[in-house]
């Protein structure tokens, strides 16, 4: 099996869709709003933070507002800080700032990043750790989970699969996103190499 | 619902590094307000790494007529190849974006000296290559 | 909250260092004032041994001596800047045959205040010592530094001229390593200099005279030390005794090369039990320097510690001496690439690089997005390996050191526990595999410091970038010690690396798909120099480069060297599509 034909591969990996444990996207919207558009979600690698801002940048333009997506990467240099501190000032009242990796900021530059998202409408971001913002959720992962995006993604291979699920999401500590990575070597060995 | 399609020269689907790369562009909008329909050559990557994807050649048709068709003629580079490895795949795509809307029709195509995809998993599967020529 | 934890971790070692630093040079400056004192003529009146009082340094000196100054008659007991007491008696007994009673002897008188007088200037070696925290000052700094200025990407220096190479190698690259060697040479020589004088005396003692002598006092000395409110103990064997050499008598309290104190106070008392007061045996006196004595000639383990400055020393030299080889060879493949390398003698003339079937033209190549920016310009050149070895050496000492550094805190604690007698066993057998890795990083760094004096490959290319189907033509030579080589492999090899990025995180793979054997030997000539031609196979893929999906070749050489790290060396090349080679012969 090539790559390209890989059900596994990355494009089919980004298009799923968040799945809510224990909460619909209603109430999560709801609940957004109370916390005045303000808030984190919080989990470990690979438990769907971004898969969330993915579909929650899908979901504002129906509430009239309008996302801005960003990113913070651990050892970026100053210079590109302070470019995502300039779009953040110059953030509107009807838009939400989405903040990938909030938590890689230091103390002192979060209160200068918060401070220049004050404009802005909302301000939510993704963290590894509580305490950022008000936490509108906690992602989680579970063997059900994989599964159930396996049984998405691959359906003609997801029950040869089934049984290595637990091993694999342990091996990978829950890394949901690592473990389908692992699990795209094992659907290419599965089929023999095709035209 | 508007109806966009491209159409390649002879009905042909692989070609050769620096070819001419020939067809037609027909839509049929059905009404629907389109105010552009961009045509792109581009190749991008498939597989276990994040996306790449680079766009070589444009053709834009700007405020269209409900029905009608263009002829473009676009060369090709020296590549990248079409090429499938165990990692990743390269991939070339002709694709009409009409806009608003964003609908899209996309046309994949071979790049390639020999005509077909080069298969990086056959080398390997062949196992370790001859010596080369040594002169 | 990483940089604010990386911060305090590194300003510990600054904050140390900088106040170990500020001792010394206080130490160093009081140690000097004396040095512009006027010297003057004084008189010994009375000169012997006396007790300090102290434990560890129980053998000081008192001396009375008088001078004039303006008429004026001054007495003085003062000896030197500061009081001295000794653990060791022979500088004692070297300064009672000094000053015998009634000997003229100089002596610095301050000019301020002629009362204030000593017989003997302090030594401003000291300052020496400055340089070992100056190495806590450099890793604190240069770690805040680094934390704050936040890492740049790793750059691979592209050879466009040989010259700026050699240029941008010095300035980017040879700095910190000159100074982290060069501190290690520095701290060895320092501490090397005190301790060659007892290095030399404990080799020569087995042949030095056997006399004989009589104890005078014996007993187990202690030494008190306190560590995270835990005091500790070490011991040293005392005995005092005297001899006679040439109707002189002396005394010394030396029983063995090296001194010092260690845990374990038993086995030094059954020592002491073996020597009480009035015992007469035998001596060994260092003919030369009568009042150099020693009851035990022959040299125990604990004279490894002499090896301690010299593997510093060895170490920053090594380095040292690398780094300037490597400097000089940069320069003279610089000068040697200059000149076409591909020379034809059976022509007589060098043989033109434009009528190279696999020369691509660089225009061609600009337009090609996907395509890595061609070493060389596409030209003829000697290629860089993708890390040198002295950024092994310095990536693998920094990792042992804060590795080890880290360990060593519990390990240490460990051992205070032993010795207290309330061992910790918990924490013992916790640690053993964080020792293991720090013993195998210690072993890495050793080994990639063997690997310093490995010879050196140099590979020369018609031109780093080639059409399949196109020749790749090279050129390899080793230079130093070639002989300790077995065999010689070079191989092109084809990677497919691909990056996986999502939020915040990234994750890397990376897959062989072609490995070409181009040379296999172990013939002493072809070894050590020699050419091939190669052909790239038309059917495989060229190099293709973008932000998350990579197709790279390269060369790669190994040396294969017996009990010995192998010289591995990886060259980076750009093979690019067949349309983009020559006009002709650009398939083979």
């Amino acid at each position: 099996m090539k790559p390209r034909q890989n059900p596994l591969r990355v494009e089919r990996l980004e298009s799923l869709s968040f799945r809510p444990q224990g909460a619909s996207w209603p109430e999560l919207l709801v609940r957004l709003e109370g916390l005045g558009f303000r808030a984190a979600v919080v989990g470990p690698d690979g438990t769907g933070k971004t898969a969330f801002l993915d579909d929650l940048a899908r979901r504002l333009p129906l509430l009239g507002l309008r996302p801005i997506r960003l990113r913070l990467d651990p050892g970026e240099r100053a210079a590109a800080r302070h470019e995502l501190r300039a779009v953040l000032e110059r953030a509107q009242a009807n838009e939400v700032v989405l903040l990938d990796g909030a938590d890689h900021a230091s103390r002192w530059e979060w209160m200068r990043l918060r401070r220049a998202a004050r404009r802005a409408r909302g301000l939510v971001v993704t963290s590894h750790r509580l305490g950022l913002l008000p936490t509108l959720l906690e992602t989680r992962t579970s063997v059900a989970l994989l599964a159930e995006l396996l049984d998405e993604l691959a359906p003609a291979h997801a029950a040869r699969l089934e049984p290595l699920l637990e091993e694999v999401l342990l091996r990978h500590r829950g890394n949901v996103r690592t473990s389908l990575l692992e699990l795209f070597d094992r659907v290419a060995a599965l089929d023999p190499p095709t035209r | 619902m508007s109806d966009v399609r491209i159409e390649l020269e002879e009905g042909r689907d692989t070609f050769r590094p620096r070819e001419q790369l020939r067809g037609r562009l027909r839509w049929d909008l059905a009404g629907e307000r389109v105010e552009t329909i961009r045509l792109e050559l581009l190749w991008h990557t498939q597989g276990k790494g994040t996306r790449d994807a680079d766009v070589v050649e444009t053709l834009t048709v700007e405020n269209p007529p409900t029905r009608g068709e263009r002829a473009f003629a676009f060369s090709l580079p020296a590549g990248p190849y079409s090429f499938s490895g165990k990692l990743f795949s390269v991939l070339w795509t002709l694709q009409a974006v009409s806009e608003p809307g964003d609908e899209v029709v996309q046309h994949g195509i071979v790049l390639s000296p020999t005509g077909t995809e080069v298969d990086l998993t056959a080398e390997a599967d062949a196992g370790a290559a001859p010596a080369l020529d040594r002169s | 909250m990483g940089k604010g934890c990386g911060t305090l971790f590194f300003g510990v070692f600054l904050a140390f260092g900088l106040g170990f630093t500020g001792l010394i040079v206080k130490a160093t400056l009081r140690n000097s004032d004396a040095h512009g004192w006027p010297q003057h003529r004084c008189t010994i009146e009375t000169s012997e041994p006396r007790d300090t009082g102290s434990d560890s340094a129980p053998y000081g000196l008192a001396v009375t001596y008088r001078y004039e100054i303006g008429g004026q008659s001054f007495t003085s007991s003062q000896i030197g800047t500061s009081s001295a007491s000794h653990g060791d008696y022979t500088p004692v007994q070297r300064a009672l045959d000094r000053y015998v009673p009634g000997a003229a002897v100089p002596c610095w008188v301050n000019p301020q205040n002629h009362a204030d007088a000593i017989l003997e200037q302090s030594s401003r070696a000291i300052g020496l010592f400055v340089l070992l925290p100056l190495v806590f000052v450099l890793v604190g700094a240069g770690g805040i530094y680094g934390v704050w200025v936040g890492s740049a990407a790793a750059t691979k220096v592209r050879a466009d001229r040989i010259q700026d190479t050699v240029g941008r190698k010095s300035a980017a690259t040879a700095v910190v390593p000159a100074i982290f060697f060069g501190l290690f040479l520095a701290v060895g020589l320092g501490v090397g200099y005190f301790l060659v004088d007892d290095a030399r005396n404990a080799f020569e003692a087995p042949r030095w005279t056997p006399t004989p002598c009589t104890v005078e006092a014996s007993n187990v000395r202690e030494h008190e030390s306190t560590s995270d409110g835990h005091t500790s103990y070490t011991y040293s064997v005392d005995i005092l005794y005297r001899y006679q050499v040439g109707g002189h008598t002396y005394r010394s309290n030396r029983w063995r090369f090296p001194g010092g104190s260690s845990s374990g106070r038993g086995a030094k008392q059954a020592i002491v039990d073996e020597y009480p007061p009035g015992r007469d045996f035998t001596c060994y006196v260092n003919p030369r320097d009568p009042a150099l004595a020693v009851i035990q000639p022959r040299v125990g383990a604990s004279a490894l510690l002499f090896a301690l400055p010299l593997v510093f020393a060895l170490v920053g030299a090594g380095g040292l001496f690398g780094m300037l080889r490597s400097r000089g060879q940069d320069r003279r493949q610089a000068q040697s690439t200059a000149r076409d390398e591909f020379a034809d003698p059976a022509r007589g003339r060098h043989a033109s690089v434009a009528a190279s079937p696999s020369r691509v033209a660089s225009a061609a190549l600009a337009a090609e997005s996907y395509l890595p920016k061609v070493p060389g310009g596409g030209g003829a050149l000697t290629l860089e390996p993708q890390s040198t070895p002295f950024g092994r050496v310095f990536g693998m000492l920094f990792v042992a050191l804060f590795w080890n550094g880290i360990v060593s805190v519990f390990v240490w604690q460990l051992v205070l526990s032993f010795q207290r007698g309330s061992p910790e066993w918990f924490l013992a057998i916790f640690l053993i595999p964080f020792e293991l890795i720090g013993l195998a990083l210690i072993g890495g760094f050793f080994w990639s410091v063997l690997a310093l004096a490995n010879p050196r490959a140099t590979v020369s290319l018609r031109s780093a970038c080639v059409p399949l189907g196109g020749e790749l033509e090279l050129r390899w030579e080793l230079s130093g010690r070639t002989h300790v080589i077995e065999r010689l492999t070079i191989h092109l090899e084809g990677v497919e690396e691909v990056s996986y990025r999502r939020g915040t995180s990234t994750h890397t793979e990376r897959n062989t798909f072609r490995k070409i054997e181009i040379v296999n030997t172990d013939d002493r000539r072809e070894l050590e120099q020699g050419r091939e031609r190669v052909t790239v196979p038309a059917g495989t893929i060229h190099s293709f480069e973008a932000p998350n999906n990579k197709i790279t070749w390269n060369l790669v050489l190994e040396g294969e060297i017996r009990r010995w790290p192998n010289v591995s060396e990886k060259y980076p090349i750009v093979v690019v599509p067949a349309e983009l080679g020559g006009a002709s012969g650009s398939a083979a």
